[in-house]
């Protein structure tokens, strides 16, 4: 059934006593995109996924994978490839035995199941390694096997939560690819990071997400229309200014749309940098704090989150 | 099942791998049983005490008391003669014998006039090597009254016979008389240390074992691999199921080779075989259920450990564990309501009971172990599988 979303969820809702995790996140994932849940820390990705994978139970809201509605027996589930943020996987157990097992809960067997894990052990580039045990394996390996885990079964959707932190570059590229590989192959994906340079190469269409909310959905493109396309110039200073001080000296000037303190300096949002930076710079000499460094950048996911939120992604 | 057994299977190579396994369910028992027991036992020269009554007097049966007075088991064997079958239970009874062997009256009578006729041999459960030795030396006696009645059969029925029909001839001779039969009776003794401390130490270090093996509930957690469970399409009754029966496997090998073992070294004779394979089973599911509870309440794999470890041991006081059977009259009520306590009473009871006892003989252990084993099962399953999701 091609026309069927690979993923429809709707009105999810989850909270913890006081503390509303989500609240009324929505999004479609047609079959063959790949779908990216782009927030920071605590924006409530991971209990949107958790939702949809059912592992915790919804106060709230639908879901349905593929036309079948996730509640509707533990055999929706074969349509989901889940990838936990964390490595989980049996450290006493060697690579090989691992997948045989992940490959058996889904129902596979026989030389099927042998053939899948070898395939899948030569794609993670394991093969050499496959009878250790995963406790003597790198970070960087457990991670790209804790992705083949969940592959083995040739899931309709594959759900990634987070799956590059704490990766070396190394192996966070060659998970990159590999998603990049499945995607072009058909497979659909849901992808949650709060690095932005992974939403703009991976996903099709981005949902930014806070402190529970889906604050905005679509492409990058239409995501940075949006907000209007704004450049983001970022300034720096000597140590010890106060950087707060300096964003709101920035913010009531002509042409400057958002100001805001970041990481080591100030961002300063507008739809013409070129012209606005000289006026910048002399603004904050004439304050008596000059300028120790500029940087000019087009527009993307990072400044379209500061946009909506005020605050940077990786706050 | 099929995914049940997948996971039970996972499970087992892990606790396999687990090399705390083989020293808390195998060498430990052994050992500590193994220590316990002899230092408790004693050891040195082996000599014992033979109570005989021989209530028949003829020339057929006094060969065997002159045997047992010979020079070569002078050093072996002391021999206190008395009148019949009663006065030899009551040496035993006494403690001025360690075994009996009683030659009923009519005994060459019988076996004269071609009837069944036994040789009783009274043993004490606490004298192992002093039974064994008896029997040996009462079925040598009843070999040779034997041989001599085939070959007296033998000359009869040859007459002029020629001497190549004799191996046929003896061989109906021998099947002419009725088996000159030894009987082995055993009686209620007190236990030796050994008999006490192998199932207490077995059933102890069971509790451990299984409560080791209930912790991977939370590892399942700790290593996110719970979570992915969730995720996959099976039932939280099927990988529950699953992780039971591998609890369930590896406490019935650990009570294998603890019995095999005590067996073969010290000669434990643990009963009825179906009484203690339904027990072993029964102690198995209580030691699953009060772990399982512990594992599903606990937030942690350390806090099953240390919380686990704290309630085996106070069930293991409780139960009488380590008092070798000489419990103060306080735990002696209180063990038959700890399960590990109520099991061990059972074992003992079919160590002790004539002819190995029987289910009957274990029935209240039976009962309330297989009752506490499937109360705590079932709260484990309802606990355990809301850990699934939350």
């Amino acid at each position: 059934m091609p026309d069927l979303p690979a993923c429809e969820a709707e009105s999810l809702r989850k909270a913890f006593g006081d503390l509303v995790a989500v609240d009324g996140v929505g999004f479609r994932i047609d079959p063959g995109e790949v779908y990216g849940l782009l927030g920071p820390n605590g924006a409530g990705k991971s209990t949107t996924i958790s939702m949809v994978c059912g592992l915790l139970h919804r106060d709230a809201g639908t879901v349905f994978v593929c036309g079948e509605d996730i509640d509707a027996g533990v055999g929706v589930r074969r349509h989901i490839g889940y990838v936990p943020q964390e490595v989980a996987l049996y450290p006493d157990l060697s690579g090989r035995e691992n997948l045989e097992f992940w490959g058996r809960m889904y129902g596979l067997s026989g030389a099927g199941l042998r053939r899948k894990v070898d395939a899948m052990l030569e794609t993670v580039g394991l093969a050499d390694r496959a009878q250790d045990v995963v406790k003597e394996y790198s970070g960087g390996m457990q991670r790209r096997l804790n992705i083949a885990a969940g592959l083995l079964h040739d899931p309709d959707l594959l759900v990634l939560d987070e799956p590059t932190v704490g990766v070396d570059p190394q192996s966070r590229h060659s998970i990159l690819e590999h998603v990049e590989t499945l995607n072009a192959a058909g497979m659909a994906v849901l992808y949650t990071t709060h690095y932005m340079e992974e939403a703009e190469r991976l996903c099709d269409r981005v949902g930014i997400m806070d402190e529970g909310r889906l604050i905005a959905e679509g492409t990058r493109r239409e995501l940075v229309e949006s907000t209007g396309g704004e450049d983001r110039i970022l300034l720096t200073f000597d140590s010890g200014t106060d950087l707060a001080a300096m964003a709101a000296c920035a913010a009531p000037l002509p042409g400057v749309t958002g100001a805001g303190e970041v990481e080591g300096g100030v961002q300063v949002l507008s739809p013409d940098a070129r012209h606005l930076l000289p006026v910048l710079v002399e603004t904050f000499v004439t304050a008596g704090h000059p300028v120790a460094g500029v940087e000019v950048t087009e527009p993307n996911l990072e400044t379209v989150f500061l946009h909506l939120t005020g605050k940077a992604l990786r706050d | 099942m099929g995914t049940a057994l997948v996971v039970a299977a996972k499970d087992l190579r892990q606790r396999i791998r687990d090399r705390s396994l083989l020293l808390i369910g195998v060498v430990a028992p052994f050992a500590l049983a193994s220590i316990v027991g002899l230092a408790l036992g004693g050891a040195g020269d082996f000599s014992t005490t033979v109570a005989f009554a021989d209530a028949d007097r003829t020339d057929l049966t006094a060969p065997f008391g002159e045997v047992l007075r010979s020079r070569a088991l002078a050093d072996v064997v002391t021999v206190e003669d008395v009148k019949d079958e009663t006065d030899v239970r009551e040496a035993i009874e006494s403690g001025e014998a360690s075994v009996g062997i009683v030659i009923p009256a009519g005994f060459t009578r019988d076996v004269q006039a071609g009837r069944p006729a036994d040789v009783v041999v009274v043993v004490d459960s606490d004298s192992q090597i002093s039974a064994a030795l008896a029997t040996g030396l009462a079925d040598d006696f009843v070999a040779r009254i034997r041989a001599g009645q085939v070959a007296v059969g033998t000359i009869a029925a040859l007459g002029g016979s020629a001497p190549a029909d004799a191996g046929r001839v003896s061989a109906e001779a021998a099947e002419q008389f009725p088996q000159v039969r030894l009987r082995e009776d055993r009686t209620t003794a007190e236990l030796r240390p050994i008999d006490y401390f192998a199932p207490s130490m077995g059933i102890f270090f069971l509790f451990f074992a299984i409560l080791y093996g209930a912790a991977t509930l939370q590892a399942e957690r700790r290593h996110r691999t719970l979570a992915r469970l969730a995720a996959a399409p099976v039932t939280e009754t099927s990988v529950l199921l699953g992780k039971l029966l591998a609890l369930f496997v590896t406490g019935s090998l650990i009570f294998a080779v603890i019995i095999l073992s005590t067996s073969l070294a010290y000669g434990v004779r643990w009963g009825d075989p179906l009484a203690v394979i339904a027990l072993a089973g029964t102690t198995v599911l209580a030691a699953m259920g009060i772990t399982g509870v512990i594992a599903v309440l606990a937030r942690t794999e350390e806090q099953v450990r240390s919380i686990g470890t704290a309630i085996v041991f106070v069930l293991a006081l409780a139960g009488g564990s380590f008092f070798g059977g000489q419990l103060p009259d306080f735990l002696r009520s209180l063990q038959a309501w700890t399960p590990n306590g109520a099991a061990l009473v059972g074992f003992t009871e079919l160590i002790v009971a004539p002819g190995g006892g029987s289910l009957a003989t274990v029935w209240p252990a039976l009962v309330f172990t297989g009752a506490v084993g499937l109360a705590g099962l079932a709260i484990t399953f309802v606990l355990g599988r809301r850990a699934f999701r939350t």
